[in-house]
């Protein structure tokens, strides 16, 4: 086992490790400068013992983490806190140089990740493996280390490269990267394209106009965001990346070869959960119990054949979206066509390739997922969709009946919003939308849904409606000052209009929508471009 | 190659977190950590482990007398040892090496390294 995993491995690990433990380390090389600095008292004393395990424990920890010239200083330190007592007034400055010293190293350290061998195997593989590096050019250290502080918790380090080449030359070595495209400008970034599949690519740009998105998705950005963007919203663009493989699979295998059947639980490591069963009967009971994502069924099976198992899931609601694949040992056009008449997604010949089965079985699991997100999630702005944001709502209100605490909701109405399609276009009008999108989830609402055309809700669990509103206002400031650039270089802005409600004992979500429905029409009357709250 | 126990017994969170980060990646061991000497004995007991990581320094029951107390006990006496300290002199060194260890590992250790020394210490294969 420690054969396989490599270095890269170990040094990702030791990135994440490093971002974990920043604090405490830089607390005691806070508590050294401390003791550097002071003056010669009664305090000082206790100060410089403080100083001298700060420095003793730093000795022994820096190294380990790659920083070897930080644990000499350390060393160095501790050993002329040792004999304090003897020599202070004259080591006073030496001690306040290393101290500084020790400060600058500490701060302007970045561990090194090394290559990964098979990052993505070995790195799901748990324990404290298990982390991702995002490889970030153009970013402020400042903002990098935001970014890194929210990350961390999420098992992701960041680590910030000197210029785009430098980048590329190590993008096997990250998961994701982040490029400021105000700092880096498209034409300056090495060859045509983006290795996105190597390491998938978010671009954050100030640039407002659509061909500024154009040239960036061009180059094979994934993700643009709109800059300036907080560090959630970095590491929400950039875990959204990730998400279709991170996500945890169940697998329903029935085979009846025990090879077969090891062969495949071997095949998956922890990300994947797979089941096995020999006979239908079994097979059944575990399809209701696991609910899985994908099925694996063999076409050659005593008492019952896989293609029958394989209709009579096709022929239940519940398992229409249940992506299924077949193991055949004869790859007949016969046998193809009758598998996938039966309703089969994919198809895999005996012996079993590993490495192939596991990419198709992979992309069923991405595809079962995308189905399920595309129910859920509107397409063109990614906010949840009416029907789910519905079903949240119900759980919502019934939560604040419930607790007693208040619930706000908002129906917002883009203005004028016709004028926009028919004068700019319907891309304007979908860039406009998408806008909108992203800087009403900047409000943190619990909900943020696209009601349908132009209209959005968002709901706030435990806020008043004055709060929401509030918060709104901010939304509406911030959307008002966006200025849109069609393709023929029109310049153009918008604004909306909201209605706010909070819950109250008597009401349901009808009543709640009705209500704040109400406010918006007032809003709407009023000249637009403002948010009312039921009371008003 | 069967996967070795490994027990870890250090005050400093950063060194357990490395130690076992290197251990589990690059040695292929099952790595317990404890925090002190006393829940390092505590861990000795339940965990059985092949072989114990054990920190010189630390606040209370220190690597010393941690070990002294391992040997007195009859079912985990014979589990092998190696000091994890950040002072190796001279004469420490021959102080620590009639301790009944199996070695003596110095911080900052390279965790790249860290299992191999740790094997050639207990004399496992690897």
């Amino acid at each position: 086992m420690g054969d396989v995993t490599g270095s890269g491995d170990v040094q990702a690990g030791l990135a994440r490790l490093w971002l974990r433990h920043r604090q405490e380390i830089e607390r005691s090389v806070d508590e050294i400068t401390a003791c550097a600095g002071g003056t010669d008292d009664d305090t000082d004393i206790e100060r410089a013992e403080v100083a001298r395990r700060a420095a003793h424990r730093l000795a022994g920890t820096l190294g380990t983490f790659g920083l070897e010239r930080g644990s000499q200083l350390a060393r160095e330190i501790e050993t002329m806190l040792d004999r304090r007592d003897a020599a202070v007034a004259t080591d006073g400055e030496r001690l306040a140089v290393l101290a500084a010293e020790l400060a600058g190293c500490v701060d302007r350290f970045t561990p090194p990740t090394g290559p990964v061998a098979d990052g993505r195997a070995a790195r799901t593989s748990g324990g404290l493996a298990a982390g991702r590096v995002v490889g970030v050019v153009g970013l402020s250290a400042a903002t990098v280390r935001e970014i890194a502080e929210r990350a961390a918790p999420q098992q992701v380090s960041v680590q910030l490269f000197d210029d785009a080449p430098s980048l590329l030359a190590a993008v096997g070595e990250v998961d994701a990267v982040l490029i400021d495209l105000d700092a880096v400008s498209i034409a300056d970034l090495p060859g045509g394209t983006w290795p996105a599949e190597t390491a998938p690519m978010v671009a954050l740009s100030g640039g407002r106009r659509l061909s500024d998105r154009v040239a960036a998705t061009r180059y094979g950005a994934r993700r643009y965001l709109q800059a300036p963007a907080t560090a959630e919203a970095v590491l929400t663009s950039v875990q959204s990346l990730w998400s279709p493989s991170t996500r945890t699979g169940t697998v329903l295998a029935v085979d009846d070869d025990p090879v077969v059947l090891d062969t495949l639980r071997e095949l998956f490591d922890d990300s994947v959960k797979v089941t096995a069963v020999d006979d239908h009967e079994q097979f059944w009971m575990a399809l209701e119990q696991h609910a899985p994502d994908v099925v694996i069924l063999d076409v050659d099976m005593p008492n019952v054949n896989g293609i029958e198992l394989c209709k009579v899931m096709r022929a239940d609601d519940r398992w229409l979206q249940t992506g299924i694949v077949f193991l055949t040992a004869q790859g007949g056009a016969d046998t193809v066509r009758e598998v996938f008449a039966a309703g089969a997604d994919d198809m895999v010949t005996k012996p079993i390739i590993g490495p192939e089965l596991r990419a198709r079985i992979a992309s069923r699991l991405d595809r079962t997922d995308l189905h399920r997100r595309l129910a859920e999630t509107d397409g063109l702005t990614g906010l949840a969709n009416r029907a789910t944001a519905r079903r949240s709502l119900e759980r919502l209100t019934e939560a604040a009946w419930r607790s007693g605490r208040p619930l706000a909701v908002a129906v917002i109405d883009l203005d004028h919003f016709k004028r926009v399609n028919d004068a700019h276009g319907h891309p304007a009008g979908d860039e406009v939308l998408r806008r909108f999108a992203s800087l009403l989830l900047t409000a943190g609402a619990t909900i943020t849904a696209r009601w349908g055309g132009e209209e959005f809700v968002a709901a706030f669990a435990d806020t008043t409606a004055g709060s929401a509103k509030y918060t709104l206002q901010r939304v509406l400031s911030a959307f008002r000052a966006e200025e849109f650039v069609t393709a023929d270089h029109v310049t153009f802005s918008c604004s909306f209009s909201a209605g706010v409600a909070e819950l109250n004992k008597r009401w349901g979500v009808n009543e709640l929508l009705a209500a704040a429905d109400e406010a918006l029409y007032r809003a709407k009357h009023e000249g637009r471009a403002r948010i009312m709250a039921t009371h008003e | 190659m069967s996967s070795r126990r490994v027990l870890i017994i250090d005050d400093d969170e950063g060194i357990r977190d490395v130690a076992q980060l290197a251990l589990e990646l690059i040695g292929g061991w099952s790595v317990t950590t404890a925090a002190c000497g006393q829940d390092g004995l505590e861990a000795a007991r339940t965990e059985r482990p092949d072989g114990i990581l054990l920190d010189v320094m630390m606040p209370g029951l220190d690597g010393p007398s941690t070990l002294a107390e391992l040997r007195e006990d009859a079912d985990i006496g014979r589990v092998p040892v190696v000091f994890l300290t950040a002072k190796v002199q001279a004469a420490e060194r021959s102080r620590f090496a009639e301790m009944d260890v199996a070695g003596l590992i110095a911080k900052p250790f390279d965790p790249m390294t860290l299992a191999a020394q740790i094997a050639a210490l207990f004399g496992w294969e690897t």
